[in-house]
C-alpha cells in the first residue's frame, strides 16, 4: 500500500478562493441511494464535500434518468452531466470481460468538456472498467479509482460456489493495467487492499464502508417478541445463502421460537416456513431495522462490499454473521462470527432456543456498540489518510 | 445616404456586433488558436453565441442577476445547464474561470456599475494572459470604466462599422485590415462549420461587407426555463419545452434584428392568438402555417435593446396546450442581415 505517513492535512479552500473541484463518474442511480454501490459512492461524495471540495457528477446513464432524479442530483452536485450508456459490454467465453469492451468511449468528450469548463483537481471513477477515462486528464489532475471489489478472476468465486458467474470479471492483467492508471485505488476491504498490494500495486488505499449512526445501541423494549431479521436483494449469493441458512434451521427439527423477518428482493426466492415473515421491498431501511432486534447475515460467499454486515450497526442492531459475511471486518469484529451456517444455527438454538434470551441480547448489543466504535475509529483514521494524501496532491 | 439613413445604419451595425464577434471567435476556436483555454464571455444580459459554442464549452460570467436556466447539448446525453456564473454571488468561481480563460469577450454594458464590476473581472483575465476583446455600442455608458484596462492591456481599436471594438494586440493582428467585418472570413467559416456538421449556417454575401446569415439551430440550445421544474423536464426530455400552461421563453442568438421561423409542435388548436413579447415590446406573427409537423410561426424580431436579455416570450392559447404533455419548439431558424 502507498506510504501516506509523511503527508499532512491542509485546509483546502481558504476564504476568497474557489473550492477545489472533484468530478465523480458513475453509472449508478445515486438518489435514492438504495443499492450498496450507490451508498458507497455517496459516502465518497460526502467525504469530498467534508474536505471542502465542490463535487460535480458525470452520470453514465445505465439506471434511468427522469425529472425527479434530475432535481435530486441538482441538490447534491454542483453540476451534473448525463451521458447515455452505449458500452457494448461483451462477455467472452469463459466469462471473461475485457475493459476495452466495457468502457464507453462516449464518455471521453463529455469528460473533456466538463474539465475544460470547470477545471477539476480530482477525478474519481468507480469500478476498474471506467479507468480509461483517466486518459482524458493530464498529470495535474489527481485520479482516484474506487474499485468496489476485486474483479480479477472474480468468476472463480462463483464457480467455486457452484454458481454461474455474474456481471464483470476480468483477467488479472487487465485489472492491473486499470489500477496503474490511477494515482490512488481505493479498496473497500482490508483483505482486498492486501491482495492488490501483493500483486505489486503501490497505490492502494484501504477505505472501508461506514455510514453515520442513525440509531443508538439501547436495550430492547418489551412490546414485541424478540425478532431476528435479514435484508437482502435477490442476487444469487443472497438466495443461496438464505436457502442454506433456512434449511439448516429446519433440519434441527425443532421450531425456532423467535420470528425471522426477511426483507428485500430475496423474499421472492425464500420458501415459506414457520416463523419466517416475508416483508418484501421496504421503502425505508429504518422500518425494517426498527422491527428487528438482531440482524443475520448467513453469507456463504460473495465479493466486495458487505453492506448487510455493516448496515445494522447504523441502526443500533447487533449482527450475527458467518465468516464470509464479515470479510474485511474480522479484525474489528467483537461479536461472534461463525465458520458456516451450521455453526450459526447452533449458536442461535444454544442462546435463543428458548423464549426469552434477553441476557444474550444485552451482551450482543454491548459488543455491537464496541464493534461500531472500532469501525468508526478505523474509518476516521483511513479518511484522515486519504484526506492527507489528497492535500499533498491538490 | 442621407444623414438619418447613415445614423440608422450605424446604429444597426452596433446592434449586430454580437454576430460578428461570434463569427470571429468561432473562427479563432476552430483554428486551434485558443489551445486548451476556455473562451469566457463577460456580460450583463442573457445572450448566446451559437457559433463559438459549436466549437466547445464557453464560460459565461454575468454581472447582473439572471432568472432563467438555459441548456447546452451533451454528445449522446441529456442537455446540461449552460454554465453561467453570477459574479456577485460566486466571485471565487468567476475568478477561477478567468484564470483558465484564453479568450475573454467583454460585452461593454450601458450601466456604469455593471461596467466597473466587469472591468475588474476583465483585469483578472488580462493577468491570466487571456486575449481580450471589448465590444459594444459606441455610446454605451460603461466604456469609461474600461479606460484603465485599455491602457494596461494596450488594447487597440478595431474596425467594426458602427460598433466600438477594442482588442489585445494579438487579436487585432488576427483581425487584419478588414477588422471584425471580414465577409470573406465569415463565408469561409460558415462553409467549414456546415461541412463539419458543427453548425447549420448559410452565409450569403450581399455586397462589400454586408451578409445575410441563415442559422438553423437545435432549439434546446435556446430554450430558457423560468422554473427549476421546467428546466429538469427539458434536461430529461431533451426538447425545448413550454411549461404545462403553455408559457415558454427562448433566447435569441446574438440579439440582432432578425426573421425567425419556429416550429411549434404538439399544439392542439390554432395559435394565431398567442401572446409574444420581446423585452417590453408585444409582437404579432407575420404568418402561422399549420402543417403535419406542427405550426410554423414566422416572426420579424427587432433588435434586443441594450441592457435587455435576448429573451423571446411566448404564451400559447390555453386550448392549444395538451392536458397530457408539453408543447415544444421542434425547429428554429433565424435570418440576420448585417448592416
Amino acid at each position: 500500500m502507498m506510504d501516506l505517513s509523511s503527508t499532512t492535512p491542509s485546509t483546502f479552500a481558504p476564504s476568497g478562493l474557489a473550492a477545489p473541484r472533484c468530478l465523480v463518474v458513475t453509472f449508478n442511480r445515486l438518489v435514492p441511494a438504495d443499492q450498496g454501490n450507490s451508498r458507497r459512492i455517496m459516502q465518497l461524495v460526502r467525504l469530498y464535500k467534508n474536505q471542502g471540495y465542490e463535487v460535480d457528477l458525470l452520470y453514465h446513464n445505465e439506471e434511468g434518468f427522469d425529472p425527479a432524479l434530475s432535481h435530486a442530483l441538482a441538490g447534491e452536485f454542483a453540476r451534473v452531466n448525463v451521458v447515455r450508456s452505449r458500452a457494448p459490454k461483451h462477455i467472452q467465453p469463459g466469462h471473461v470481460c475485457r475493459i476495452v469492451d466495457w468502457y464507453d468511449r462516449g464518455l471521453d468528450a463529455a469528460a473533456r468538456d466538463m474539465h475544460r469548463l470547470r477545471g477539476y483537481n480530482v477525478v474519481h471513477v468507480n469500478y476498474v472498467w471506467y479507468s480509461p477515462l483517466f486518459e482524458q486528464f493530464g498529470s495535474d489532475v489527481v485520479k482516484v479509482l474506487d474499485t468496489h471489489d476485486v474483479f480479477g478472476e472474480r468468476r472463480a468465486k462463483y464457480t467455486a460456489a457452484g454458481m454461474k458467474p455474474q456481471w464483470f470479471s476480468t483477467s488479472y492483467a487487465d485489472e492491473d493495467v486499470a489500477l496503474r492508471r490511477a494515482d490512488a485505488a481505493l479498496a473497500i476491504q482490508k483483505e482486498e487492499a492486501a491482495e492488490l498490494a501483493a500483486r505489486g500495486h503501490r497505490n492502494i488505499l484501504y477505505l472501508p464502508y461506514v455510514e453515520p449512526a442513525l440509531r443508538p445501541f439501547k436495550p430492547r423494549g418489551g412490546d414485541r417478541p424478540l425478532t431476528f431479521g435479514y435484508l437482502g436483494s435477490g442476487n444469487d449469493w443472497n438466495i443461496l445463502s438464505m436457502a442454506e441458512f433456512l434449511s439448516k434451521m429446519q433440519a434441527r427439527g425443532v421450531p425456532f421460537p423467535h420470528p425471522i423477518v426477511v426483507a428485500g428482493g430475496v423474499c421472492r426466492h425464500v420458501r415459506d416456513g414457520t416463523g419466517v415473515i416475508k416483508l418484501g421491498f421496504v421503502q425505508e431501511l429504518h422500518t425494517f431495522y426498527d422491527a428487528i432486534d438482531i440482524a443475520l447475515n448467513p453469507m456463504v460467499g460473495g465479493t466486495g462490499l458487505k453492506i448487510k454486515t455493516v448496515e445494522p450497526l447504523c441502526y443500533g442492531k447487533p449482527v450475527l454473521t458467518t465468516l464470509p459475511g464479515a470479510q474485511g471486518l474480522t479484525h474489528l469484529w467483537q461479536m461472534p462470527m461463525f465458520d458456516d451456517n451450521a455453526a450459526l444455527t447452533d449458536y442461535l438454538f444454544d442462546h435463543f432456543g428458548r423464549a426469552g434470551g434477553s441476557s444474550a441480547l444485552e451482551e450482543l448489543t454491548a459488543s455491537a456498540a464496541t464493534t461500531r466504535q472500532a469501525l468508526d475509529a478505523e474509518y476516521d483514521g483511513q479518511v484522515d489518510r486519504l484526506a492527507s494524501w489528497l492535500a499533498s496532491r491538490v | 445616404m442621407n444623414a438619418p439613413d447613415a445614423a440608422f445604419a450605424t446604429t444597426k451595425a452596433a446592434l449586430i456586433v454580437d454576430v460578428w464577434v461570434d463569427l470571429f471567435a468561432a473562427g479563432l476556436a476552430r483554428s486551434g488558436a485558443l489551445g486548451n483555454g476556455l473562451p469566457v464571455v463577460l456580460t450583463d444580459t442573457l445572450r448566446v453565441l451559437p457559433l463559438l459554442e459549436s466549437q466547445g464549452p464557453i464560460g459565461w460570467i454575468h454581472t447582473s442577476p439572471r432568472h432563467y436556466q438555459d441548456h447546452v447539448l451533451i454528445a449522446h446525453g441529456q442537455p446540461a445547464p449552460r454554465l453561467r456564473v453570477d459574479a456577485a454571488q460566486q466571485p471565487a468561481d468567476a475568478s477561477q474561470m478567468l484564470r483558465r480563460a484564453s479568450l475573454c469577450l467583454v460585452a461593454v454594458p450601458a450601466e456604469r456599475d455593471s461596467a466597473v464590476a466587469m472591468a475588474a473581472l476583465a483585469a483578472k483575465a488580462l493577468q491570466a494572459r487571456a486575449s481580450l476583446l471589448l465590444f459594444g455600442m459606441p455610446q454605451a455608458g460603461g466604456w469609461g470604466a474600461f479606460d484603465g484596462l485599455v491602457r494596461q492591456g494596450a488594447l487597440q481599436p478595431v474596425e467594426a462599422g458602427g460598433a466600438r471594438v477594442l482588442a489585445s494586440a494579438g487579436l487585432a493582428g488576427a483581425l487584419g485590415d478588414a477588422g471584425l467585418h471580414d465577409a470573406d472570413r465569415a463565408v469561409a467559416l460558415a462553409s467549414q462549420l456546415t461541412r463539419a456538421r458543427q453548425a447549420d449556417i448559410h452565409v450569403e454575401r450581399m455586397d462589400h461587407a454586408q451578409l445575410k446569415l441563415r442559422l438553423r439551430i437545435d432549439p434546446v440550445l435556446l430554450a430558457a426555463a423560468g422554473s427549476p421544474t421546467l428546466a429538469h423536464h427539458i434536461a430529461h426530455e431533451g426538447r425545448a419545452l413550454f411549461n404545462s400552461r403553455g408559457l415558454g421563453a427562448m433566447l435569441l442568438p446574438w440579439g440582432a434584428p432578425c426573421q425567425a421561423r419556429l416550429l411549434l409542435r404538439n399544439v392542439r388548436a390554432r395559435i394565431d392568438g398567442s401572446q409574444i413579447a420581446l423585452g417590453g415590446q408585444s409582437l404579432s406573427p407575420l404568418a402561422v402555417d399549420y402543417t403535419e409537423h406542427g405550426a410554423f410561426l414566422k416572426l420579424a424580431l427587432p433588435a434586443v435593446a441594450p441592457g435587455r436579455d435576448a429573451l423571446l416570450h411566448l404564451s400559447l392559447p390555453r386550448d392549444a396546450v395538451p392536458n397530457d404533455g408539453f408543447c415544444d419548439i421542434g425547429a428554429a431558424e433565424f435570418t440576420v442581415e448585417t448592416a
